[in-house]
């Protein structure tokens, strides 16, 4: 079969792609395991909290009624300038109302029961998000990130130049080299279209930052809600004008009654009690990838219409749809497992790509002991330093270090992968090299 | 075809397709007829799944062909290898890159990377410029920013890899920046 590539080219594109990949490989590792990870974020809160209160569905007026409860347990502070009800789904059955200054769960009458404790998905969730740094800079590096993973592929492609003809060759066992290359070329090839699908909407979320920004400072005078209004819609007059709280019931039973295949996973409740409030809802459509639709609603329950996510522009459902193929909520159960077990082959795709640029320095003369321990302590240490961060939320609890204890076992791992090799080669060379055999 | 009959139908041609391929890809000759079976089978699938259920339909699709992959890959994991070669012996020892080399490494990033991204944002805002011009929506416009930077930066940084020399590299840069300028100078950014 006559290669894709010319051998220059294959050549060209093998530098460019170690280029890349040694650049990126740590972190990039860091994204994949915690991107697996959290592909259970709601199952991990329910792990987290198994006391919450749990329901199918909850009675309009006890949605009312939770809101009544919450706002008056805030009276003794500013008053909030959004309120978010977590209505029961099937992923995350459980009731919660989350203000500006806190969130708790509430029975199926609306009484407040226990506060939120999920510190451990979103310290996880932070991780995965923006390696726990502020959200500017760790959101458009994990943006980065995922923008090369694109670059990676492609020039994967071109560095592979008997891509469908090795498509199912895995010679695992013979515990070399060649096995090492072999992992990592036939995940990443069956993977494609999952890596490419999780990079470019990882990264479109990611580079937000600076897409976003660009286009409002060219377009909207640096107005970046003005930027987005097109799209996800825009925010009504604030009046500031004390008013009594809306009822949300009849807005419920609207959405029942009118649209009863969508299902309602929000009530968000914007500038509550003042005259400018008004109501929106979030309505998951079955068999789709949009996160969902936002119907508006007048603080009278007048409904004032929907934005467009499920059947406006194509830009409007292209954006909607970003969040869900990310992060695999679109299909149960089947497709997390399938996310989950395509996420791990990531995960090995960037380790053995590492690997295999060693074992390459190694054929040169050039072993690399240190950056190869290194490189192992990395690889175990980040998955067991995330393990280590859920056995402290589940002995310690929800007040758990968990950012410092990632990073001191994930380093105090790694730093001790590359003491262990330097005594070893004090020891002699062979020791100290130990073959990657998966 | 109801909906759901289309969709099953889709996401049971697509693992056909790819069992198909592995069977043509495991001859010793080319089998151009099964090679066009497997890949239209693939195609076929992915297609009657868009029609049944868009996006969600062709999303479920591709996890049905990548799972029917990951099985036979998994077989052949756990197939005893037909001979063990040895690893070659490590050749004599290369010296190291010295200053230079990191001069050069460091002048490539700043190209490949924030100079490309920027080359790609103006792309993304140009493209924009056009579509506005030519009366597309405001959302889908904007939203191919959102979408563009983070296809046409790798792209280029990858192209800017593959360059023979500095000079190219910086020439493919400036043409492109060139290139993307003229509709956004002559249009702006009109929202």
């Amino acid at each position: 079969m006559k290669p894709l590539f010319a051998k220059d080219t294959v050549r060209r594109g093998v530098a460019a792609h170690s280029a890349i990949g040694l650049i990126c490989c740590a972190l990039l590792y860091l994204i994949c395991v915690t991107g697996t990870a959290i592909v259970l974020y709601e199952e991990w809160q329910r792990l987290e909290q198994p006391g919450a209160p749990e329901m199918q569905a909850i009675a309009p007026s006890a949605v009312d009624a939770a809101i009544a409860n919450v706002v008056a347990s805030e009276a003794d502070r500013e008053p909030t300038t959004h309120l978010f009800v977590h209505m029961p789904t099937d992923a995350l059955p459980r009731t919660t109302v989350t203000t500006d200054t806190q969130a708790v769960h509430v029975d199926g009458k609306g009484a407040i029961v226990v506060p939120e404790e999920n510190a451990w998905a979103e310290f996880l969730l932070a991780l995965h998000y923006r390696l726990n740094l502020p959200p500017v800079w760790g959101m458009t590096l994990v943006g980065l990130f995922g923008a090369m993973i694109v670059a990676l592929a492609v020039s994967g492609i071109v560095a592979h130049p008997r891509i469908f003809r090795d498509a199912f060759r895995l010679r695992a066992r013979r515990r070399d080299d060649v096995a090492t290359l072999d992992w990592h070329n036939r995940l990443a090839v069956w993977t494609l279209p999952f890596a490419l699908a999780m990079a470019l909407t990882g990264a479109m979320i990611g580079l937000f930052y600076i897409s976003g920004s660009s286009l409002a400072q060219i377009a909207y005078g640096g107005d970046g809600d003005a930027a987005l209004a097109p799209v996800f819609g825009a925010e009504p007059e604030a009046d500031d004008t004390p008013a009594p709280l809306p009822r949300v019931a009849p807005v419920l039973r609207y959405m029942a009654r009118e649209y009863p295949a969508v299902r309602v996973s929000y009530l968000i409740l914007h500038d509550p009690g003042t005259r400018g409030q008004h109501i929106q809802i979030i309505g998951e459509h079955d068999r789709r990838l949009i996160f969902g639709e936002y119907y508006a609603f007048a603080s009278d329950g007048t409904f004032r219409g929907t934005t467009g996510l499920a059947d406006g522009t194509l830009g409007q459902q292209f954006a909607a749809s970003i969040y869900n193929l990310h992060f695999g909520n679109y299909g149960g159960l089947p497709v997390m497992i399938a996310y989950i077990l395509f996420g791990i082959a990531l995960s090995a795709v960037v380790a053995t790509g590492t690997f295999i640029w060693l074992d390459k320095q190694a054929r040169k003369g050039r072993p690399r002991r240190t950056i190869r321990a290194g490189w192992w302590g990395i690889t175990i240490g980040v998955p067991v330093a995330i393990v280590t961060t859920l056995i402290a939320r589940l002995t310690w609890g929800n007040e758990a270090p968990f950012v410092a204890i990632f990073w001191i076992v994930t380093l105090a791992i790694t730093a001790a992968a590359v003491h262990r090799s330097r005594r070893a080669g004090a020891r002699g060379p062979a020791s100290a090299t130990p073959g990657f055999a998966p | 075809m109801p909906g759901d009959a289309m969709l099953w139908l889709g996401c049971a041609l697509t693992p056909g397709g790819v069992t198909i391929l592995r069977l043509s890809w495991s001859r010793a000759a080319r089998s151009a007829r099964l090679n066009t079976l497997g890949w239209g089978m693939l195609a076929g699938g992915s297609l009657l799944a868009g029609m049944a259920e868009g996006a969600w339909g062709v999303a479920v699709d591709a996890l049905f062909a990548m799972g029917t992959a990951a099985l036979f890959i998994a077989r052949a994991a756990l197939e005893q290898p037909r001979s063990v070669r040895r690893t070659p012996a490590p050749i004599r020892a290369i010296a190291t890159g010295g200053r230079g080399d990191w001069a050069r490494g460091g002048a490539t990033f700043l190209l490949a990377g924030p100079v490309a991204l920027a080359v790609a944002v103006a792309a993304a805002l140009a493209a924009r410029s056009l579509a506005v011009g030519w009366r597309s929506a405001e959302a889908d416009a904007n939203v191919m920013v959102l979408a563009l930077v983070p296809l046409v930066w790798p792209l280029l940084a990858f192209a800017v890899l593959m360059a023979r020399g500095r000079g190219r590299q910086i020439t493919m840069l400036i043409a492109t920046f060139a290139a993307v300028s003229l509709p956004l100078f002559a249009l702006g950014g009109q929202p």
